[in-house]
């Protein structure tokens, strides 16, 4: 390294005129080298020449007239950059180990003793020293580069973080922007259908039930679009907990009967007594069997039936499907009729409306239910439309849980397992699971274990630490309206995607309900 | 008998407008207001017997007037119906029905959906005007 250098800058500190006159003569003679010598024989004259000039080196007796060498290190320490490493080389007097070791200590490079010096000795000495600063300003300049780099992902991280809110309150507000009028546009049909305005004509009264219904249709769009772009940026929240298979279809019965009767079609129920409760969004279910529903009245020829249909499938699912009579689907329409804004068929669209988001969404509302989509169609047949869903009961939704994971292209890295307990004993964990459901993202999986007294919480994450302390911070901004509790977060297993099996799960659930009944 | 009276507060005029109309052809007087603080004062005047609140309303919302509403004789016993337009209102409706809401509907809901939750709390016999 000091070969490849023209003239290598030493500073020579030393008041022994026999000493100098050996390291210039030893250096004046360095085949591999040239050397520009600087000298003088007090420390504080050293130290300003070192300032000033900025040697490559410096050789430095230990006993000066105004300093010893870890006086003279102490205060060049001071008045430098705090760079760590300084490029000395101490030569003490022989037989004077401890010197040399508090040399060491004050942070010379290499110390050489008096006497003993051959002349290669001195110059391997130098260009080691050349060599280990030189490295030592390297290496820190990487480390620096690297804080620089990793600060600045920490700023992206949270940049996107910021995003990612912005979007959710940006899709929630429009939101609210479209359903206030909506709701305006309905009132003021029905109040005027209604005669509240004066009497109306049949012609009028008919008119009017064309706005009810756009508006309706509308309403269901916005709610389309909303959930597809929340679904785009990861934002929808999923809050799955058991329900009857009648308690999900009881809020939709009235409208899925309404839109229907619009072509004179009939819906026929045929659920299968005895059902399991289900695991799932019940809300988001709904949605998911209004939209086949809706897609089934769209294609079904005036005066025909479409059957409402669940059933037991297998011993971890429920299945709830949608036949219809239409005139069914071609085997390219059924590769592609879950993908976004697609629909299918040119002879169709006249008589479709909506986004074609409507399948699309129902599938990826499945999917975030832990459920799959199946079609059964054949051209001229009719159209069946079903989806699963997990049974309510733990082996079942761990199953279907990482089924659902294992079809992603991307699987998580990390899985991270906790347990939520809160501080203070709680009849109803209810409030606490809805807390979970709303913080967790929709793939993790929150599971209330009532015998443990505390929550089951799974998730997807390569920052265990981060995951819990958000938790924690959004537990904490909520508190005042949640109790005056805090929440105790264990966690139980943090493992690569590929490492963690279902009986990892199945061994927390267990682990979790035993340490409670020990305790 | 007098009627039973209604205060619904929106920042929407216009929805306040049409659920007037609604509410008043079926016998009820009902005074608007836009925002939670104008509804409070009205409250205070007229004590009414049932508040429609939105949730959202700026500077003071449905859930901000009722917490004002708290411990005041008179007003923290009238039952609360809250709409609100809000995508997930999940939350929501948990923080609603902790301050004892009588009913949490989504926009848009269906009118008579509405007037069944306030049949429950004024029965339509009651209306015989």
């Amino acid at each position: 390294m000091g070969v490849d250098n023209p003239s290598l800058k030493i500073l020579i500190v030393d008041d022994n005129p026999d000493d100098i006159q050996f390291y210039t003569r030893v250096l004046s003679h360095d085949p591999d080298a040239q050397y520009t010598l600087i000298e003088s024989e007090v420390g504080e004259d050293g130290l300003r020449l070192y300032h000033e000039h900025h040697p490559d080196c410096v050789l430095l007796g230990f006993n000066l007239p105004d300093m010893d060498g870890v006086e003279f290190m102490r205060r060049l320490a001071q008045e430098g950059d705090g760079s760590g490493c300084l490029p000395v080389v101490m030569l003490t007097g022989q037989g004077n180990e401890a010197v040399a070791v508090e040399a060491m200590k004050s942070g010379v490079c290499d110390y050489l003793v008096k006497g003993d010096i051959t002349p290669d000795a001195l110059r391997r000495a130098i260009r080691n020293v050349i060599e280990k600063v030189s490295l030592e300003r390297k290496n820190r300049q990487l480390t620096q580069e690297l804080q620089i780099a990793n600060d600045g992902l920490i700023r992206k991280n949270k940049k996107l973080e910021e995003l990612t809110e912005t979007a959710h309150r940006f899709v929630d507000n429009v939101a609210h922007d479209f359903r206030t009028p909506l709701t305006v546009i309905k009132e003021f049909s029905s109040i005027i259908s209604d005669g509240l305005g004066g009497p109306v004509t049949e012609e009028q009264a008919e008119y009017l039930l064309f706005i009810t219904t756009a508006t309706r249709d509308l309403a269901q769009m916005v709610d389309d679009f909303l959930d597809s772009s929340k679904l785009k940026a990861r934002v929808l929240r999923i809050d799955r907990k058991p329900h009857s298979v009648d308690g999900v279809i009881q809020p939709i019965r009235s409208m899925l009967t309404t839109r229907a009767s619009a072509k004179k079609i009939r819906v026929v129920e045929r659920i299968q007594p005895n059902l399991p409760q289900v695991f799932a969004d019940a809300e988001k279910v709904a949605r998911v069997i209004m939209n086949l529903a809706v897609n089934a009245v769209k294609f079904s020829p005036e005066s025909s039936e479409i059957q409402l249909w669940a059933k037991r499938r297998g011993s971890g699912c429920v299945e709830i499907g949608i036949t219809d009579h239409g005139p069914g689907l071609t085997e390219e329409d059924l590769a592609v009729i879950f993908e976004r804004f697609k629909q299918v068929g040119d002879i169709q669209r006249a008589s479709t409306k909506g986004f074609g988001l409507g399948l699309n969404i129902a599938k990826e509302l499945v999917w975030l239910n832990l459920g799959t989509v199946n079609v059964q169609s054949q051209r001229g047949h009719g159209s069946t439309f079903s989806f699963t869903l997990p049974v309510c009961d733990q082996p079942a939704i761990i199953n279907q849980y990482f089924e659902r994971l294992d079809e992603l292209s991307e699987p998580p890295t990390h899985m991270v397992v906790l347990q939520v307990t809160p501080t203070v004993p709680l009849g109803d964990l209810e409030p606490l699971r809805l807390f979970l459901a709303s913080a967790c993202y929709p793939m993790d999986l929150v599971l209330k274990v009532p015998h443990a007294g505390s929550i089951l919480a799974v998730g997807s994450t390569g920052e265990p630490q981060q995951w819990i302390k958000r938790l924690e911070s959004a537990w904490s901004a909520n508190k005042k309206k949640r109790g005056a509790y805090d929440l105790r977060i264990h966690n139980m297993a943090w493992l690569p995607y590929a490492e963690i099996k279902k009986t990892d799960l199945m061994l927390a659930l267990r682990h979790m309900t035993e340490l409670r009944s020990c305790a | 008998m007098s009627k039973s009276q209604i205060l619904i507060a929106d920042d929407d005029e216009s929805l306040s407008t049409a659920l007037k109309i609604r509410l008043e052809s079926m016998g009820f007087e009902v005074v608007t207001a836009s925002n939670g603080v104008q509804a409070l004062e009205v409250a205070r005047e007229r004590t009414p017997d049932l508040l429609i609140l939105d949730v959202n309303m700026p500077g003071c919302g449905g859930f901000e007037l009722i917490e004002k509403m708290d411990g005041i004789q008179g007003l923290d016993s009238i039952p609360v119906i809250y709409i609100t337009g809000e995508a997930t209102p999940k939350e929501l409706f948990s923080t609603g029905e902790r301050l004892g809401a009588m009913a949490m509907m989504r926009k848009p809901f269906e009118t008579d959906a509405l007037i069944a939750n306030i049949h429950l709390i004024l029965p339509p016999m009651e209306q015989a005007a």
